[in-house]
């Protein structure tokens, strides 16, 4: 019995080299596999052998088996192959992509920004984009006929309505009805009467940020847009502070960041400067916090400005900001 | 402000390089833009002698000079200016100079003769505007030296930017007190001494009124007589170029000197041409014009701050002198006016004018109470020494008040620990204020105490500006960065944000592309749209015609990118989200955030490849995306325009689709576009799905094809069929085909399930023969076979 499995395996392997279509191999299925085939013939008889004998026999036969069918399955796939005829050039060709649009950039660079403050604990926020001199100027210790008003060249709306320049009105009016602690970002769309060039435009994004709560310090404020300033840039990113003024903070001040184009050492992007105005911050001043009914003496906070456009452009190395209003399908397709 | 280097070390002996210089200024809170080497930038540009001038023989207007720059053969330049005479000393620029503003000097043929160079004047130089005189220099400067040398020019320059808060540093002394405090030098106070005459009484001089103290609450003015009118010393002019000023006489260069060296503003009348000999400060009232000091007649409103002499205005207070007083050829005696005037009052007229000067930005800032005082004796000291003019003894002071208080602040140093992060100490605090020369005055408590601010801090006024300067004088940088350790709520996206976020994903899925543009378009524009101007908001100072409205639509700006990109691109599919503004009669707009989108195919394309259809499919795919029942969506054909389809999801109008057929001829063909608002769509939206029990037992699914007449509403016929039985459990088109002109065949594809129990063919051809017998008396519809 032992040499009839070895001679089927031996005729089984002859066989397969012979099969030149897909009825052949079926027919070779049934002969070899089938019901009634031999291998299952041999297998049937082994349990009439004595029972010492029997457990070699089986693994042999088994063996067989197993051989016989890794054998086939080579065949049949070269036999397909075949069929098939699958060509290099056919296999590497690519098939037409799915037609996907584009996300702009700044949607992109924003959504970025929102999941990495969103991830701090900071509830997203919006509001108009039409406001009053009050929210916008007033309530933000911006008086009117100030020079500190002039840092914000502004669109008028007729009826005595204006363009908001920045988000900060929609944390005043948020403000009104929540409580510290808090934590806000306010994303959006603001407004700069001012020449366009490739460094300005009169339409762009601005996220500002608000914390409220006992005991914020400035060193929060530092940690904050540190960690958030590497989230976007990677974790080489190097910050300063310096001191600069805002009329609703006090302290305020800058964040740059070390230019990443050139490690500090100066280059066209920074202007030979080696650093990259980031954003405007500080400590909210105590006139701001009574003007959202928050008591300055018990609670503390920062705010910050972020200019999307300009961080975003930094981020993929556009040199134009106006690119981004300018509805050009070759720019747009780029992201 | 432009700091000169040179004019900071007489206030503050340093051994920084410039550049450190400027890191300590910047970090400590004064920017500095730029780093300006006047003379590295003249570097080329030599004194020459002008030897001979010869008309050229071809152009009128143009000369031919010959100028030795000291070694080898002089050079023979074409020159076109008119101010040259033979023994001028000049700036000549030889050929390979390249001059500050980029300008390379290259050997040229200028009709018909070879110039060797240039002569420059102080425009080519980047010395000032004046580009039509050539810039003569001194009698003593030597042939062939640098001009940088000449000029003073080796001076090094910082380009400060200034807050508007702080009036106290527009000045050499207010950045020098600064710089030394911040990098541990000593300033060097200078004493000033006023030489009087004795011969001289001012009172016996000159009287001065002020009308009105709350526009003017302190006018100060000294005269000084016998001045030898002439161009001021070297020293004076070079570091009033490197302060970006140009030199006029030492009359007004000294005006201007101490205005860059203390912050204060002055102004010198001739005082023979003060009729009565009488100054008084006055609004302009019924005085409707005034010629200034450049020569323009400007008009003037009854509330602008002047100044007049006995009989007529001389001078807009704080903005410009008149051309009436102007210091002349034969001035001798001066008037030096040296004042505060309120910052509102010169704010309102110079904006008023259009007038922005270096007085007037001063004057917006705030002048301190004593600065004009110490201002006019430095002035006059100044005078004596450069111009050889006698001093009359005294001083005219008119104020309302003799002196201000020193404003007084309380420290708590624990407050000021609180806010900032770690822990000072109290000496520290005492000890970095006092070299901003705050004086501590202590009490008992060890942790507060009140400071005296120095009076030319005028932006100081409550104790978180005190928490400012210990913070930068520590150096914010070298405070440790600590995460917020504080409680915090959790929180979601606003509904409309999310409901934008997933429509933008899904449009962009779709194949659209997201565009953005601005909120404002202009009249052309909505008028292409058929719209009305006053149903839109209009802005007071549009930047320009093209954005004079805002928007009540985002289409019409789809649109103009469809005009902008169609050339190259023959399939365009385009979104935007954003704000519109539709109009109230009173408050704040109506601000709605849409979901726009067009579509356009050059070619004009037929069947499920039409853009409509594109259009819808991705409507759909919206709703089903933002979890709207697909039943809920459907489309209405608006009565009123025949170009545009209601968008319905249930009852709720929720936006519309619809043709743009401006422009056919040229495009090829009418794109398509919708708009949708957000909010209504996310009211319909449903936060969750709930599950329905599988269906145990099979439903069977069967197509009917009916001719029905092109009028009839598809919606419609979908919902009289389900009405049929409430053993159909779905119903839509899949087909539509054209039968006639005005006969469509529309097949629908209708699931019947039961719940308990598996359907039988005989039920189902009963709701089916109920179908057709409905559809046919409610729609005229024809079964077809
Ligand atoms: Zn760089």
């Amino acid at each position: 019995m032992k040499e009839q499995l070895h001679k089927i395996k031996q005729r089984g392997l002859e066989d397969l080299e012979k099969i030149s279509n897909m009825k052949q191999m079926r027919s070779f299925e049934v002969q070899y596999f089938g019901r009634k085939g031999e291998l299952s013939q041999v297998m049937r008889r082994i349990k009439d052998l004595p029972k010492n004998e029997r457990p070699a026999l089986g693994k042999l036969a088994n063996e067989v088996k197993q051989a016989l069918n890794i054998a086939r399955s080579k065949a049949e796939k070269s036999l397909t192959s075949k069929q098939r005829e699958v060509s290099v050039i056919d296999l590497t060709w690519p098939s037409q992509p799915h037609r996907l649009g584009h996300l702009h950039p700044l949607t992109q660079f924003l959504d970025k920004v929102m999941n990495i403050f969103t991830s701090m604990g900071f509830e997203v926020l919006e509001g108009q984009e039409v406001e009053t001199p009050e929210y916008n100027f007033d309530l933000l210790n911006i008086p009117k006929n100030h020079p500190s008003r002039d840092a914000w060249d502004t669109f008028y709306v007729e009826g005595g309505m204006l363009m908001r320049t920045h988000t900060s009105p929609v944390q005043l009016r948020a403000m009104k009805k929540k409580r510290p602690p808090v934590r806000l970002i306010a994303p959006g769309r603001v407004f700069r009467h001012e020449a366009t060039d490739a460094g300005h435009e009169t339409t762009f994004y601005q996220c500002e940020g608000l914390v409220i709560d006992r005991s914020i310090t400035v060193s929060n404020l530092i940690s904050t847009l540190e960690q958030f300033l590497k989230e976007v840039y990677g974790p080489k990113v190097k910050i300063r502070v310096r001191p600069e003024y805002y009329p609703f903070v006090e302290p305020g001040m800058d964040v740059d960041m070390q230019c990443l184009i050139c490690d500090g050492q100066g280059c066209s992007v920074c202007h030979q400067r080696g650093w990259l105005e980031m954003l405007g911050s500080g400590m909210i001043h105590p006139k701001v916090l009574s003007n959202m009914n928050i008591d300055p003496e018990k609670f503390s906070g920062f705010a910050f400005g972020l200019g999307i456009d300009r961080l975003m452009m930094l981020y993929h190395g556009i040199n134009d900001v106006r690119l981004s209003y300018s509805g050009d399908l070759r720019f747009l397709e780029q992201f | 402000m432009r700091l000169s280097l040179s004019w900071l070390k007489e206030f503050v002996k340093y051994k920084e390089k410039p550049e450190q210089v400027a890191e300590i200024l910047t970090l400590g809170g004064f920017e500095v833009e730029k780093i300006i080497r006047p003379g590295q930038e003249l570097g080329g540009v030599i004194v020459g002698r002008i030897k001979t001038i010869t008309n050229h023989a071809e152009a009128e207007r143009l000369s031919v000079c010959t100028v030795s720059v000291g070694h080898g053969q002089p050079l023979k330049i074409v020159c076109g200016a008119t101010n040259i005479k033979v023994g001028q000393k000049v700036p000549v620029a030889r050929v390979g100079v390249t001059l500050p503003h980029g300008l390379k000097i290259e050997g040229r043929r200028i009709r018909g003769v070879d110039s060797e160079g240039m002569i420059c004047s102080e425009s080519e130089l980047g010395l000032s505007d004046d580009h039509t005189r050539i810039l003569i220099l001194d009698k003593a400067a030597k042939i062939g030296q640098k001009l940088s040398t000449v000029l003073g020019l080796n001076d090094t320059v910082l380009d400060v930017t200034i807050s508007p808060n702080r009036a106290d540093v527009s000045s050499v002394i207010g950045l020098a007190r600064e710089f030394a405090a911040l990098a541990g030098h000593v300033f060097i106070e200078k004493k000033v001494v006023v030489p009087e005459s004795k011969k001289f009484k001012i009172n016996q001089l000159l009287s001065v009124r002020v009308r009105d103290y709350n526009l003017c609450p302190q006018y100060t003015a000294r005269v000084v007589k016998n001045i030898k009118l002439g161009p001021s010393p070297d020293w004076m002019q070079s570091r009033l170029r490197a302060s970006g000023l140009k030199p006029i006489n030492n009359i007004v260069d000294v005006t201007n000197y101490v205005m860059m060296e203390m912050g204060q503003p002055l102004h010198a009348f001739d005082l023979d041409k003060v009729k009565g000999k009488k100054i008084v400060v006055s609004q302009a009232g019924s005085t409707k014009l005034f010629t200034t000091l450049d020569g323009v007649e400007r008009k003037l409103s009854s509330d602008m701050l002047m100044i007049y002499d006995a009989k007529d205005p001389v001078a807009i207070a704080g903005v410009m002198g008149g051309q009436n007083t102007e210091i002349s050829k034969n001035t001798t005696d001066v008037v030096l006016e040296s004042a505060i005037f309120k910052p509102l009052s010169i704010r309102k007229t110079r904006q008023r004018l259009g007038l922005a000067t270096e007085a007037s930005n001063r004057f917006e800032r705030g002048i301190w109470w004593n600065l004009p005082a110490q201002a006019v004796d430095r002035a006059a000291q100044l005078l004596a020494r450069v111009a050889s003019g006698e001093v009359a003894s005294g001083m005219i002071v008119v104020a309302q008040e003799k002196n201000s208080k020193p404003k007084m602040i309380d420290v708590d140093l624990n407050k000021i620990n609180a806010l900032i992060g770690i822990k000072f100490t109290a000496q520290q605090v005492i000890s970095y204020l006092n070299k901003l020369s705050f004086k501590s005055v202590l009490g008992s408590e060890k942790s507060n105490w009140q400071v005296e601010v120095p009076d030319w801090r005028q932006d100081i006024s409550i104790s978180a500006d005190i928490v400012e300067e210990v913070g930068r004088m520590y150096g914010w940088n070298n405070l440790p960065p600590t995460p917020i350790y504080a409680s915090h709520k959790t929180s979601s996206l606003p509904r409309i944000l999310l409901g934008q976020q997933k429509i933008k994903n899904l449009l962009m899925s779709c194949g659209m592309t997201e565009s953005i543009n601005y909120s404002f378009y202009g009249q052309d524009l909505l008028e292409q749209f058929g719209w009305q101007i006053a149903d839109h908001y209009r802005i007071d100072n549009p930047m320009n015609k093209e954005q004079e409205y805002l928007r009540i639509s985002l289409v019409p700006q789809l649109y103009v990118n469809i005009l902008k990109n169609y050339q190259s691109y023959e399939s365009i599919e385009l979104f935007e989200t954003g704000n519109v503004f539709y109009k109230k009669k009173s408050g704040l707009p109506d601000e709605r955030t849409m979901v726009a989108g067009v579509i356009y195919n050059r070619r004009k394309l037929t069947g499920d490849d039409r853009p409509m259809r594109r259009l819808q499919s991705n409507l759909a795919a919206m709703a089903r995306h933002l979890n709207i029942e697909p039943d809920k969506l459907h489309y209405a054909v608006s009565r009123s325009d025949s170009h545009v389809v209601d968008v319905m999801i249930g009852q709720t109008l929720v936006g519309w689709y619809g043709w743009l057929i401006q422009n056919e001829a040229k495009l090829g063909s009418s794109p398509v576009w919708f708009e949708l608002d957000i909010a209504k769509l996310m009211a319909e939206a449903e936060a969750k799905r709930r599950y329905k029990q599988l269906p145990a037992f099979p439903a069977v699914t069967r197509d009917m094809t009916f001719r029905v007449s092109t009028d009839v509403d598809y919606y419609n016929i979908v919902k009289a069929i389900k009405g049929v039985d409430v053993l159909i459990n779905d119903v839509w088109g899949t087909g539509l085909f054209e039968e006639s002109e005005k006969k469509r065949g529309a097949t629908f594809r209708i699931v019947y399930q039961a719940p308990s129990r598996t359907l039988r063919n005989e039920e189902v051809n009963v709701i089916e023969k109920n179908i057709i017998e409905l559809l046919d008396t409610k729609f005229n519809a024809v079964i077809k076979k």
